[in-house]
């Protein structure tokens, strides 16, 4: 072994490293090297692990190119001793890597992100040497070489320690079809095994970044010959069905499905796992949901429960989860009688301050865009939408308003929401019953737009613009709501601020004081002003 | 540069321009085009008369010595090839070109063998005759007479005109044609002595005279002598006028000075009170305009920049005789404070003096350490007065430096006397330095808002100040405070995103810079640079902050309060603003602790906080509602512990209701006014307004009672808008308002109409090289059927001629025949 006080300045010792990896690779007598790195790898110092990281990983792939550690048959305990030199040398070789793993395995772990990167890397490209030149014979079957792979995984998914940055690197890796299908399948056969006791927050942390970061190509849509494969690619027609894209979609789809069980039952479901799901976790994955799983399984329908009960349980997670429930309806024709209902009670004061209004509205508006729905119906939601404009800031409305003139666009019989002939001449109360769940006895048809009329007072100058289109006959072209979703009010204070106006008005009263002129609000309220 | 082939033509055309002449036309030739409509104020135009036969017979001339020349040149091969030197050249001066000429020939002869003369040197020559026989002055042909007179040279030329080159050309009568030359010259010689003497005898006269005016001139001045007692030559007269009393001046300067000039009229009193209101009037139109947002571009809003201009001399018109006016006010006022002992002294006076030299001299900086320098002198010197100038602060830095260790009264004075120091009035660069000054204020303004305590006093006196130089350049200033308010936001903006959209009130510096710009700039405009981000920065501010202490409620009442004032006269509807003032109360109400009430953010219907302000003690009715210390709370004086006391919570709940109170008579309009103030109904009726003390408790019913009052009112439905319906055409006359004679080409990019103009040139020379091309060939055809002609008719004449003599040789013939035969 290598000495472990050898205290050279770490720079020496990389070069040191550096040295012996190079001549090690150049000619297998200097093979002893490897040991030395092997040692110095335990060292604290990082650049000295990157540095041998790097040494080895030249050294192996090197080693596993020309076929140097090849056995045919692994020798046995028994015939350990009547070895040839050769074969002794190979022996001895296999120890040395198999340490290599295990090191580079532990340092998946490790607290520097470069070290764990190079260390990824590295045993990334031996189980691709490894994917070519097999190290024992194997079956046309079993290019892939599996074994190697899953000590990789088994560190991936631990339970202690948080991947998901490595998660995201894997991602490149898993555009291969053999990676993704042992990942799958290692996944698969881990959610079997594993006991409810094993699994904790991070443990499913870490397979929600896996999942996440699972990229099926568009390329693997069409034809297999195109599809990449990180070991040589069996040539074995049965081989290449095992793992083909069905495969692939149907063990995601089992896995999807058990991972959701994670999910936080309602009190009176028993309980099945504990919840571990978090909250931030199950935003992301309804986050994910329509435009990484949705198109990815079997049959997507099998997520209905799970999307229903999220709708269900109210807040952000409800407005996440319409836009996979929109998907499901559109396209997987899901019965959902009750959806606009849902919808109706999702409006509330709260959409125009939540983190997700851009994408709530744009829904709605998708949601609302068919021109078959009930006048009624359309009614309420605009009337709906309007009276919260009352309490919502000037970005927000400037959303509402063009939606409310939008779908009185759409649907021409809502205009009565803004006069009509015969209707009395004096109203004593509003119609509309705002606390009313039921779109369709909320009243909102006998009821005017007098919010939008109230708007046309608002303090911020875009919001009247834009109240104000009311008063003149609507024109048939609608506004494209994309391009005000996204204004926040700081957008809304600097444009005002950048608008070009000729020149600044300044008061024509001369003032005295900060309190004192004419109109000043303040002297009857506090005291304290001189 | 490759030099421009010039052609036959070119120097035809060059030719042309070299005679300058002025032609007098025949009026025969000119042809008038009538016209059949005359036009007032229209140009004439070119086509209007022309000279068609002047112009033909010059066009023919013109082509006879270029066209022809060349057509007859065709064929020719040989050619006259000019080899002078230079002759061609332009560039060469004629100098130049003899010089080379010179050098030239010269070679040539060195060339034919003169090299072996060695001693013969040339013979250098002036117009023809060898200089070496004019070197010998033999005939030195200069006059001794001096003063070489006009007539004696007229004499001369004209026998030089007469005699010499080509006079004899001349006609001349029938004796001078009979006098010889001798007489001639005789005739010469008697005529300039005769001139001799003339000038002679008129010198002497001349002489004779000036003696015999003197003499007379002597005998006449002891009678003279009395008049002339009192106006003898000045430098005797200056010493008595030295001794003038000042009564004398006064008088005569009373005397001279204009009497009575036609002033107007003094207004009365009326009239006074009526042009103020007529003004004020105006200026209140003024702002409901910009209030609705009618944006109208004409000049009425620059008049109101500038009507206000009445208190202290700025004048933001920069006409030449306000400045004059100005200038010489300034100096007046100089002229009288010399003596007498107002704020500003002698050392000022001086100083403005200075300083217009300044502007008018070369560095700027010297002098303003000058200024700077003697300030200090003047601190050495008189310890406790303050100096008279100050140097423009060119950053907030200088003016600290300045205002160090002054108290309040003092730097207002300090902040007065920059300002009339770099009066407008007073120098080209002031504009500049002031609007610096400006933005210094606003920031010094601002700091002292932080200061602990808060210098209101000051900050007070700093209202006008900084109003004043708004108005020298508003929109400047208008930048100025926007930049306060936007950094403000921004830091805003950064806490928001850091604490994930939960913001956090900044300081009181903030409430009181958007206090002053309330009070600086119109709040009522429909959009405003400076108000309405203002105003979105306040309502973002009360919709984003969390409530985290009684702190945090004083805060956000004083907003609530600012945008009250903000909306004051446009009565514009602030969201925030209710739903704030509707979870304080919601903070005040009692709660059930089953049901969530329905809160606005930035508000939750659960938490730590929701019931700061529910206090339900027994002695709280003994308590008096009072007024909030503002800047005793925001100015983290006061403790928060000290704010959890029962009477300042009880204030604030006071505070809150009569904002309420206010708004909720402030929106009386709004048609949703129901609906709005609903909520705060509900949240009323949830007080434990049993314990408070009554004063408060009949504000409380006031309110409710007003609101109640107002949303039981009917509503009016909305109708339906229609639209107007398009006019007809009408067929009006176009009436522009200038005319310039000229069709105006108006409508499309200015591209297109430069393309468009291009396009016409491009046409009208095309046209014109067609015709001209044109009537090449025409002439050219003329010439050669001429030519034709010509050849026909020598040919007939030709074969007339050979038949004539074949016809006489035949009739000779016949008559020899006939002799023989007889």
């Amino acid at each position: 072994m290598a000495p472990k006080d050898t205290r050279g300045s770490s720079k020496q010792v990389i070069n040191e490293i550096k040295e012996k990896a190079k001549l090690c690779a150049e000619d297998r007598k200097n093979s002893n090297a490897i040991v030395d790195i092997l040692g110095y790898i335990e060292l604290e110092d990082e650049s000295v692990i990157l540095a041998c990281i790097r040494g080895l990983h030249k050294i192996f792939t090197r080693f596993i190119s020309t076929q140097e550690m090849y056995f045919d048959k692994p020798p046995s305990e028994q015939d350990m001793k009547d070895l040839k030199v050769e074969e002794k040398y190979k022996v001895w070789l296999r120890e040395q890597y198999a340490s290599t793993l295990f090191h580079l395995a532990d340092l998946l772990h490790h607290d520097n992100t470069l070290i764990q990167d190079s260390a990824l890397l590295t045993m990334m490209k031996l189980v691709e040497g490894e994917g070519h030149t097999p190290l024992r014979k194997i079956t046309p079957q079993q290019t892939f070489p599996s074994r190697l792979f899953q000590k990789i995984f088994t560190k991936l998914i631990s339970d202690t320690k948080d991947m998901s940055r490595l998660w995201k690197k894997f991602q490149e890796y898993t555009e291969y079809e053999d990676v993704r299908f042992y990942v799958l399948s290692f996944l698969h056969s881990d959610f079997k095994h594993k006991k409810n006791q094993e699994m904790n927050e991070i443990y499913v942390k870490n397979v929600f970044s896996l999942l996440e970061n699972l990229t099926f190509t568009s390329s693997t849509q069409g034809d297999q010959s195109e599809t990449k494969w990180l070991a040589k690619k069996p040539d074995n027609e049965e081989a290449l069905q095992a793992k083909s894209l069905e495969e692939q979609k149907k063990l995601f789809s089992t896995v999807w499905l058990k991972f959701l069980r994670f999910k936080p039952m309602l009190a009176e479901n028993q309980i099945f796992h504990p919840c571990l799901l978090t909250p931030s976790i199950y935003k992301h994955v309804l986050m994910i949901m329509h435009d990484k799983v949705i198109p990815n399984l079997t049959s997507p329908l099998f997520l209905a429960d799970f999307l229903t009960d999220s709708y269900n349980i109210g807040g952000a997670i409800s407005l996440l989860a319409l836009n996979s429930i929109f998907i499901l309806i559109n396209q997987y024709n899901l019965d959902y009688p009750d959806f606009y209902y849902k919808l109706y009670l999702l409006f509330d004061p709260i959409i125009f301050h939540a983190k997700y209004r851009a994408r709530f509205f744009y829904l709605a508006d998708i949601f609302l865009s068919s021109t078959h729905l009930p006048g009624y119906l359309v009614a309420a939601f605009i009337k709906k939408l309007a009276r919260l404009c009352l309490t919502a800031p000037p970005s927000g409305i400037r959303i509402a308003i063009t939606s409310i003139l939008n779908l009185l666009k759409r649907h021409p019989n809502c205009q009565v929401l803004l006069g009509r002939l015969d209707g009395p001449s004096e109203i004593q109360n509003d119609p509309f019953i705002l606390d009313e769940t039921d779109p369709s006895k909320c009243r909102a048809m006998d009821s005017y737009l007098w919010e939008i009329k109230t708007l046309q007072s608002h303090y911020c100058p875009e919001v009247v613009l834009a109240a104000n289109k009311v008063n003149s006959q609507l024109n048939q072209q609608e506004e494209l709501l994309s391009d005000i979703l996204d204004i926040s009010t700081d957008e809304l204070i600097e444009r005002e601020c950048k608008r070009r106006k000729k020149e600044t008005a300044i008061n024509y009263i001369v003032p005295t004081g900060l309190f004192t002129n004419q109109n000043d609000q303040f002297s009857t309220i506090w005291s304290g002003i001189k | 540069m490759a030099k421009k082939k010039r052609n036959l033509s070119d120097r035809t055309r060059g030719k042309r321009k070299d005679h300058g002449k002025v032609k007098r036309t025949n009026p025969f030739e000119v042809k008038i085009n009538k016209q059949k409509h005359h036009v007032l104020g229209k140009k004439r135009t070119k086509s209007e008369h022309g000279l068609p036969g002047v112009s033909r017979s010059k066009a023919m001339k013109n082509r006879t010595t270029t066209l022809l020349k060349e057509y007859e040149d065709r064929i020719k091969v040989n050619k006259v090839i000019d080899k002078r030197i230079g002759e061609k050249d332009q560039t060469i001066s004629l100098e130049e070109k003899m010089l080379k000429r010179y050098a030239l020939e010269r070679k040539h002869e060195d060339k034919k063998g003169n090299i072996f003369s060695l001693n013969e040197e040339e013979d250098l020559t002036h117009y023809g005759q060898s200089l070496s026989n004019i070197e010998k002055f033999d005939n030195p042909e200069i006059s001794d007479d001096e003063e070489d007179d006009d007539d004696l040279k007229r004499l001369r030329a004209k026998i030089v005109a007469e005699e010499h080159f080509g006079g004899f050309l001349t006609k001349k009568s029938d004796e001078e044609t009979e006098k010889s030359f001798k007489e001639k010259m005789e005739e010469v010689v008697a005529l300039s002595k005769k001139y001799k003497f003339e000038r002679q005898s008129d010198k002497n006269e001349r002489i004779e005279m000036t003696e015999q005016a003197d003499k007379e001139y002597k005998e006449l001045l002891p009678l003279l002598a009395g008049i002339t007692k009192n106006k003898l030559p000045n430098e005797k007269e200056e010493e008595p006028r030295k001794k003038v009393d000042d009564y004398d001046i006064a008088v005569r300067s009373l005397q001279f000075e204009a009497r009575g000039k036609a002033t107007d009229r003094l207004k009365t009193d009326e009239e006074i009170a009526k042009e103020e209101k007529e003004r004020l009037e105006k200026l209140e139109a003024d702002r409901l305009r910009r209030m609705k947002g009618i944006i109208d571009d004409g000049g009425p809003q620059i008049t109101h920049v500038s009507a206000d201009d009445l208190h202290d001399g700025f004048n933001l018109n920069e006409d030449k005789k306000d400045k004059q006016r100005a200038k010489q006010s300034v100096h007046f006022k100089d002229g009288k404070l010399a003596g007498g002992d107002d704020i500003l002294g002698d050392g000022e006076e001086e100083d403005i003096d200075e300083d217009e030299d300044d502007e008018e001299g070369s560095d700027n900086e010297d002098n303003e350490d000058e200024d700077q320098e003697d300030g200090e002198e003047i601190i050495e010197t008189a310890k406790k007065e303050l100096p008279y100038t100050f140097p423009a602060p060119k950053s907030y830095d200088d003016w600290l430096n300045t205002v160090n260790g002054l108290n309040t009264a003092d730097q207002v004075v300090v902040i007065d006397r920059i300002q009339k120091l770099y009066h407008l009035s007073l120098g080209p660069g002031n504009k500049e330095k002031l609007e610096t000054f400006q933005g210094i204020l606003v920031q010094y303004f601002g700091d002292l808002a932080l200061q602990d305590p808060p210098e209101l006093a000051l900050m007070n006196k700093l209202v006008q100040p900084i109003f004043n130089l708004t108005k020298i350049s508003p929109d400047k200033a208008g930048e100025v405070f926007q930049q306060e308010i936007m950094s403000r936001q921004e830091e805003f903006r950064q806490i928001t995103e850091r604490k994930h959209g939960r913001g956090l009130f900044l300081g009181i510096d903030t409430l009181l810079m958007l206090k002053l710009i309330s009070v600086i700039f119109p709040t009522s405009d429909f959009q405003h640079k400076v108000t309405t981000p203002s105003l979105m920065f306040m309502a973002q501010m009360l919709a984003q902050t969390p409530v985290n202490n009684e702190r945090d409620i004083v805060y956000g009442l004083f907003l609530c309060n600012l945008c009250l004032e903000y909306v004051s006269c446009s009565k514009r509807f602030i969201p925030e603003v209710i739903s704030y003032l509707h979870g304080i109360l919601f903070l005040a109400a009692n709660k059930n602790p089953k049901k969530l009430e329905r809160v606005f953010p930035p508000f939750k219907p659960v938490g730590d906080n929701i019931n700061m302000l529910n206090i339900n003690s027994t002695d709280l009715s003994k308590l008096k509602p009072g007024q909030l210390d503002f800047v005793h709370i925001l100015a983290n004086i006061a403790t928060i512990k000290s704010l959890k006391q029962n009477d300042i919570r009880l204030n604030m709940i006071s505070t809150t209701i009569e904002l309420l109170i206010k708004y909720s008579e402030l929106y009386d309009q709004l048609p949703s006014y129901s609906e709005i103030f609903h909520p705060i109904v509900t949240m009323i009726s949830k007080l434990p307004s049993k314990s408070y003390p009554t004063l408060l408790q009949e504000k409380i019913s006031q309110l409710e009672s007003s609101i109640e009052n107002k949303s039981s009112k009917p509503k009016k439905p909305l109708q339906v808008q229609k639209n107007k319906p398009i006019p007809l055409k009408m067929f009006e006359p176009q009436v522009d308002e200038k005319w310039t004679g000229k069709r105006k080409k108006c409508g499309g990019t200015k591209e297109f109409q430069d393309t468009q103009k291009l396009l016409h040139k491009h046409k009208r020379e095309l046209k014109g090289a067609v015709r001209d091309i044109r009537r090449d060939s025409q002439f050219l055809a003329r010439h050669q059927l001429k030519e034709t002609l010509e050849k026909d008719a020598e040919r007939k004449r030709k074969v007339k001629a050979l038949y004539s003599s074949l016809a006489n040789q035949e009739g000779e013939v016949r008559a020899l025949k006939k002799v023989k035969k007889k």
